[in-house]
């Protein structure tokens, strides 16, 4: 079996504002192999960004801070790199794709000079060489070379969004996360812009983080889900675990429960009445508990350990290591 | 674009215009008369009345305007009550002083103000930033007159190292251009802030970073481009206040510009020669805020397929 290229280790971020400090992240472990797809799936709030820009160190600087953990990335432990290592690491072998293609091009440089800036800082080649590089991307991704000179106001939502990933995938990351990359685009091109990049990843060879609160997207493009709650990952293991197995957290029933249609992903998310707990004041014990229609006596007091059933690991009071069976009580 | 900036100039036609009506208007109808303040309060009445029906003063105001407009329409800016002399000359010999002035001040005032600026504003609540922001209050909120009173009392008087009354060597415009750029460069520096504060926080900006663009290149090349255009604006009203206020400068420095011959020309009741000198400032801030927006165009290509259009 392979190794993994990322190895992420009890991580801890929180963000420090006037008004509060928000745990965005507290103590989350996630690996992943070459050429794997991780879903990491949760509402809104639940961390799920904050996470992937740790992996870059691309956290606000004003506010945003790990305060502890590990991230393995192959050989690299990033924490301990310096920016100017970090900067080598960045759109070269680890590349993002940001929520919302409408702001994350700069609006005053062409869409060729946004793809080969990328190019231009990680691989040696001549002009013409980086040139013909940015058209390849560009129709790689489904644009037609000649609007390379274009500018971003010229472009579609969706287009945009290809733009985005074409300037992702320019140097050939090793590791792709895409945050969202199609809740900010029309229902009828997202299922478009998922199958290409899909498509790409698989061709590259890449593997990738895809983060959705869609778990249609994730039962057809992921082999890992790991769900994600106030900074927690609650429930974790392979597509099929997830998609098979009986046993659940009662955050992740709620989330199936929430999917009325394999069909309409415009649906968010509303899977259980109440509201994510505010990450500057989160409850004793599990985080989940105020909202839990099966809790326990104990689950405002103690936080649930993780238990495994092989490869699949919940993190819920309702089960129990030795037993190795549904503990529900009533 | 071309069509643009001939319907602006074309545009600018009746905005001039008017300016001439409304300056000529109040001037005359200030109380006074130009034979008196020439000739002097000891002067005889038989004289004044004399002086002021050569100088054509004593024809009713609009009969005097339309003439004033007729000149205009051939070239004719008009002649100057005191001195005789066509208005235009008296301008164009005073304007290389007054040209200078505010250009070096104005390239100054960025040259001080946006950087710092943009340091401010990568730096927040740093001690730069904080030392930034109390210098920049002062410099917009003291009087510009004070400013060069204490320049010329410290570097002139005190230290003795350099000259104030007149322009003959570019030593003498050190102090101006200081005086009059530094309110300015504090506005500059105040503005840039706020506006990198903004683009900083971008969803664009933060591509740039993840692509593994240095820090500097992200600040100078993805941020500050986008933060252009209100600075840019803040340039051109600041560069036309700069010409219709320059006239304290000129004053204090003693030195002959556009702004202390419109001012003697107003206490003389100079009614040509004030019309003219406003008429030409009135133009030249018309002719900044045009390029202005052209270079609107240039920074932002949303702009400029605005213009193309049409
Ligand atoms: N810049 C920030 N400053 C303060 N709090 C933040 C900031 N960014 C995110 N948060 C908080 O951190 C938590 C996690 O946010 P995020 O990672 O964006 O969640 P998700 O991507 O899953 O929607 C939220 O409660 C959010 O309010
Ligand atoms: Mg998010």
């Amino acid at each position: 079996m392979d190794e993994a290229i990322l190895e992420i280790r009890d991580l801890h971020v929180l963000y420090k504002t006037d008004l509060a400090v928000n745990y965005a992240v507290n103590g989350i472990d996630l690996s992943l192999r070459k050429g794997e797809c991780l879903g990491l799936v949760g509402e809104t709030g639940a961390g799920k960004t904050t996470t992937a820009l740790s992996l870059l160190r691309l956290l606000p600087p004003q506010s945003g801070k790990i305060t502890q953990g590990s991230i393995r990335f192959q050989d690299a432990e990033i924490m301990e790199l310096t920016e100017a290592d970090m900067r080598l690491l960045r759109g070269n072998r680890i590349s993002m794709i940001f929520q919302d293609p409408m702001t994350s091009l700069n609006p005053v440089l062409k869409v060729g000079e946004q793809i080969g800036e990328a190019l231009r800082l990680h691989t040696k080649g001549s002009k013409e060489n980086l040139e013909q590089r940015v058209e390849e991307m560009l129709e790689m991704v489904g644009i037609p070379a000649a609007r390379k000179n274009e500018y971003p106001h010229q472009f579609s939502g969706g287009m945009k969004q290809r733009v985005v990933i074409a300037i992702a995938l320019s140097c050939n990351p090793e590791l792709l996360i895409a945050d969202e990359p199609t809740t900010a685009l029309d229902v009828t091109i997202q299922a478009q812009i998922l199958d290409m990049m899909y498509e790409l990843k698989e061709k590259l060879g890449t593997s990738m983080i895809l983060i959705t609160h869609d778990l249609a997207v994730v039962a057809e493009n992921c082999d890992l889900v790991a769900i994600m709650y106030a900074g927690e990952i609650i429930e974790r293991g392979t597509a099929e675990d997830l998609f098979t197995a009986c046993r659940h957290h009662p955050y992740t029933e709620g989330l199936f429960n929430s999917v009325p249609d394999i069909n309409d992903r415009a649906e968010r998310l509303k899977p259980i009445d109440g509201l994510m707990p505010d990450p500057a004041d989160l409850p004793a014990g599990c985080p989940f508990h105020p909202r839990c229609p099966k809790r326990l006596p104990q689950c405002d007091r103690k936080k649930p350990e993780a238990v495994s059933f092989g490869s699949h690991q919940i993190k819920c009071h309702l089960f129990r290591q030795e037993e190795d069976s549904y503990a529900a009580i009533d | 674009m071309g069509k643009f900036v001939l319907r602006r100039i074309l545009q600018l036609i009746p905005v001039l215009l008017g300016v001439t009506f409304l300056v000529f208007c109040i001037i005359s109808l200030t109380p006074g008369d130009p034979a008196t303040s020439i000739l002097g309060a000891t002067a005889t009445p038989e004289a004044i009345k004399q002086l002021n029906h050569e100088l054509g003063y004593d024809r009713p105001l609009p009969v005097r305007y339309l003439d004033y407009i007729g000149g205009l329409l051939r070239g004719d800016f008009g002649t100057s009550y005191r001195s005789r002399e066509p208005v235009l000359k008296e301008i164009i010999s005073r304007f290389p002083t007054t040209l200078k002035l505010s250009v070096a001040a104005i390239i100054l005032s960025v040259i001080i103000g946006v950087p710092l600026g943009v340091l401010s504003a990568v730096r927040q609540y740093s001690i730069l930033d904080f030392t930034g922001m109390i210098t920049a209050m002062f410099m917009a909120s003291v009087p510009q007159f004070w400013l060069g009173l204490m320049c010329i009392l410290i570097f002139s008087v005190k230290l003795g190292w350099l000259p104030f009354i007149g322009n003959s060597t570019w030593r003498h415009f050190i102090m101006p251009v200081f005086t009059l750029a530094l309110p300015v460069a504090a506005k500059n520096l105040r503005l840039t802030r706020t506006t990198m504060l903004e683009t900083i926080r971008e969803d664009y900006v933060r591509t740039a970073r993840a692509k593994g663009v240095r820090e500097g290149v992200v600040i100078g090349k993805h941020a500050l481009r986008n933060a252009l255009m209100p600075i840019v604006t803040n340039v051109g009203i600041n560069f036309g206040a700069l010409l219709g206020g320059m006239v304290v400068i000129e004053s204090v420095f003693g030195m002959g510009g556009v702004g202390t011959l419109t001012i003697t020309a107003i206490r003389m009741k100079d009614v040509p020669q004030v019309t003219a000198s406003i008429l030409f400032l009135a133009f030249i801030y018309c002719l900044l805020m045009l390029i202005v927006d052209i270079v609107y165009a240039y920074i932002d290509p949303r702009v400029k397929a605005r213009y193309v259009k049409d």
